[in-house]
């Protein structure tokens, strides 16, 4: 079976500073230092999040533009978040555009329809990934996921989510090598795998 | 234990890295103990699929500028996830199907014709459907959405023929026979359907990790009937037989001269033609191929070479005239037995043993589990007995009745209900005697397997008098139920129970492989002799001596009573019938 390649977006040919020295740049006011990470993570965080919204409301707001428009306020907010570094930042983003689309399905139910009568409170259109999985799986995929450390988070975010390979993960996180981030996933899936085996 | 460990973190491992994994297979060979876990990875595993899906697969968010034609990221109850490869108008995708919960191929074709019958195409997926061969891929189905046509087909794991070929050079004989009689006999499957493949080529077959040569990439519209006016040709140019650049239609001829190009390119390890533009392939094709295979490989049987070159002829009277012509003519060449292959063996067309159902009941340690597994081969390989006496020895009762499992609940069924893909199936059946149980399925191809018993089950012949038994059992601790896993009509079952062996069944189960821990559950096929043997013992009535010609294949099952709850005073071998709907649609 083949595979095919990730996105060849222009984060690959950017330099891969660690996520925590670009956000120190930022903070300091450093533009270069800010499009470097829009230019990294918008691209693969708009697809991930295309599996996420659901098809009702995506036509509300193009999902590019809900991702670029939270990573910008995350980003221009910088001076509120802790920069723990390494690990945490990716994770908080996660969160922000996660919140942001179920404000999005929250205003879509909310919307009056053609009659004027607003449509359902209910979930409307399950979102991609919903259909692919269930959304009793992905409730204990997100409950389990809360569950762990913030580096862990991190980790399966950028590999499992946003399938970022491992040489750019280590490079991203500041680690020492692709084993040793390859080895830091598998121990986080595992704590995973541990957390939804408890859910269920 | 540590092997248990190792398990875990080679499943870790593969999703960290995104392999690919055979998850039914790891769920059912995982310890008690570790199931719950493995079963989280699966789940896992499939979240990162689609994650990689949408990271790796067309930008969604150029799909609107790209009109109607760009691959939607989902479409009707399909996933998207890798593009696996894409033609000058088809791409074939692996997709996750949230029905039958697993991976599928999709080719999509959003071109397929434009402003067509939608009927004509769906009809013609149908009949695609309806092709259950071993060596032909397996269709689930083919719909319209957002004005894309796709068709859902078995993903098969492995290499193709070109890919073979390119990295290794020529087939060996004994595998070019076996690619030789596969192929035949899948277009046999083809055309009896009443379809064509029309572009046959190394890239359209398959070896999985069985050995097994597999028919793939169904096109749609090529049906000889459904091409008006002057048709198009379609194809790869080196496959296509010669008139069909002269605008004849695609016929089974020409399907055939296209078996033999792939045969020749297989054993000669190369193209036929060696032209570099479009006119000089036409011309070489009317010329036929300037080399001789026989020389290109003196070791190949000249009764195969001779065959190729009949069907390759570039004048298509002169090839086989179907290819029923063609795989009668092949079977010679199975005499040869230092050439003949294994025949692969396969599951059943719909319902196969898959998936475990219930819950674990006992906690037995991996240790134990995997030693009883182990211990089975030697009770797996005894010899079938010498004869089937089948004497009434008493009259007794049989309860029987099939039941649709879920999670917590089985509901009987009734002959004539209907079941879908993912429904579980188990028969729950008690006789009032000591008796060995077997349960056949006739799908309606007229193909049999014997679904009971198997050597992997704990539940073994002959079940105890008077208990309440599920069949099929169990496999460790965990229970089992014949799963469907695709549409297509009815389904036949026979349940057939005796006070002693039933020889002729006996001997199909002994035709399986040894069990093993981690190998897929096999089927034994059932012989045409064992089912009419049955039609004449104990519970059904004997078949006159003027009785006609035996029935068509499809019929096999038919004249055998229906299946209805309890029945007293059983003498002798009991045989009943249960049929079950299963549409396509």
């Amino acid at each position: 079976m083949s595979h095919g390649s990730p996105p060849d977006d222009e984060a690959s040919a950017a330099p891969l500073l660690a996520t925590v020295e670009l956000l120190r740049l930022a903070k300091e006011g450093d533009q270069q230092a800010l499009e470097q990470i829009l230019v990294r993570y918008v691209p693969r965080l708009r697809r991930w999040a295309s599996g996420r919204l659901p098809v009702r409301a995506r036509s509300l707001m193009d999902t590019g533009d809900l991702v670029q428009e939270t990573l910008m306020r995350v980003l221009t907010g910088l001076d509120r978040i802790e920069v723990r570094g390494p690990g945490g930042f990716q994770a908080y983003v996660r969160q922000a555009v996660l919140n942001r689309i179920r404000d999005e399905v929250r205003w879509t139910n909310r919307r009056p329809g053609p009659d004027g009568v607003p449509e359902s409170l209910e979930n409307p259109a399950p979102s991609p990934l919903e259909n692919a999985i269930g959304g009793d799986l992905l409730d204990r995929y997100e409950r389990a996921l809360a569950t762990l450390k913030e580096p862990e988070r991190d980790l399966l975010h950028l590999r499992i989510e946003l399938d970022f390979d491992y040489e750019e993960i280590a490079a991203m996180t500041g680690k020492s090598s692709r084993d040793a981030v390859r080895m830091a996933v598998q121990r986080a899936l595992a704590r995973l795998a541990e957390a939804m085996g408890h859910e269920r | 234990m540590s092997a248990d460990r190792d398990a875990i973190e080679r499943l870790l491992a593969s999703i960290s890295d995104g392999a690919s994994t055979d998850w039914d297979q790891e769920l059912l060979q995982s310890p008690a103990a570790q199931r719950t876990q493995v079963a989280a990875l699966r789940d896992i595993a499939n979240i990162a699929a689609f994650n990689r899906g949408l990271q790796r697969g067309p930008d969604p968010f150029a799909s609107a500028a790209n009109g109607p034609s760009a691959a939607p990221r989902q479409w009707g109850h399909l996933m998207l996830l890798d593009r696996l490869g894409a033609g000058s108008q088809a791409e074939v995708h692996r997709a996750w199907d949230s029905v039958l919960q697993r991976e599928v191929a999709l080719k999509l074709d959003p071109a397929a014709a434009p402003g067509g019958s939608d009927e004509m195409l769906l009809r013609e997926g149908r009949a695609a459907a309806r092709i259950k061969h071993p060596n032909v891929v397996t269709v689930h189905g083919i719909d319209r959405h957002d004005g894309v046509v796709g068709m859902w087909m078995e993903l098969v794991r492995g290499d193709s023929l070109e890919r073979i070929v390119a990295g290794r050079s020529a087939l060996s004989i004994p595998d070019a026979l076996r690619l030789a009689r596969e192929l035949a006999s899948a277009l046999v499957a083809v055309h009896e359907a009443g379809l064509l493949h029309a572009d046959l080529k190394p890239a359209n077959v398959v070896r999985d990790a069985d050995g097994r040569f597999v028919l793939t990439d169904f096109g749609l519209g090529r049906r000889p009937w459904s091409q008006a006016g002057a048709p198009t040709p379609s194809g790869t140019p080196m496959y296509m037989a010669p008139e069909l650049f002269a605008s004849t239609p695609a016929s089974e001829r020409s399907d055939l001269y296209s078996w033999g190009m792939v045969l020749w390119f297989a054993l000669a390890g190369r193209h036929a033609f060696e032209a570099t533009s479009l006119p000089g392939l036409i011309e070489d094709a009317k010329r036929g191929p300037a080399a001789k295979l026989a020389t290109l490989r003196t070791d190949a049987p000249p009764a195969l070479v001779a065959i190729i070159e009949r069907a390759i002829a570039p004048a298509p009277e002169a090839r086989f005239a179907s290819a029923r012509e063609l795989a009668l003519a092949l079977e010679p060449t199975a005499a040869d037995p230092a050439a003949t292959p294994v025949a692969p063996k396969r599951t059943p067309r719909v319902l196969m043993l898959l998936a475990a159902v219930m819950t674990v009941v006992i906690a037995v340690v991996a240790q134990r589990y995997a030693g009883r597994l182990l211990s089975r081969p030697q009770e797996a390989a005894r010899p079938a007995p010498a004869s089937a006496p089948v004497v009434p020895t008493g009259a007794y009762t049989v309860d029987a009745s099939f039941f649709k499992r879920t999670a917590d609940a089985a509901t009987p069924l009734a002959n004539g209900d209907r079941v879908r893909p993912g429904d579980r199936l188990s028969l729950q059946i008690r006789a009032s005697r000591a008796s060995h149980v077997y349960v056949l399925n006739e799908d309606e191809q007229g193909e049999r397997y014997l679904l009971f018993p198997q050597p992997r089950f704990d539940t073994r012949n002959p079940l105890p008098a008077d208990s309440n038994m599920t069949l099929p059992g169990g496999i460790g601790t965990v229970e089992q139920a014949w799963t469907v896993t695709s549409a297509g009509g009815r389904e036949h079952f026979l349940v057939v129970v005796s006070p002693e062996p039933v020889a002729e069944l006996e001997a199909e189960l002994a035709t399986l492989a040894t069990a093993s821990p981690g190998r897929p559950i096999e089927y034994a096929r059932v012989s045409n002799g064992a089912v009419e043997l049955l039609r004449g013992v104990g519970g059904v009535s004997q078949l006159p001596a003027h009785a006609p010609a035996a029935p068509r294949r499809q019929e096999a099952f038919a004249e055998f009573k229906a299946l209805a709850g309890r029945e007293n005073a059983v003498q002798g071998t009991w045989v009943r019938q249960f049929v079950l709907v299963n549409p396509d649609h």
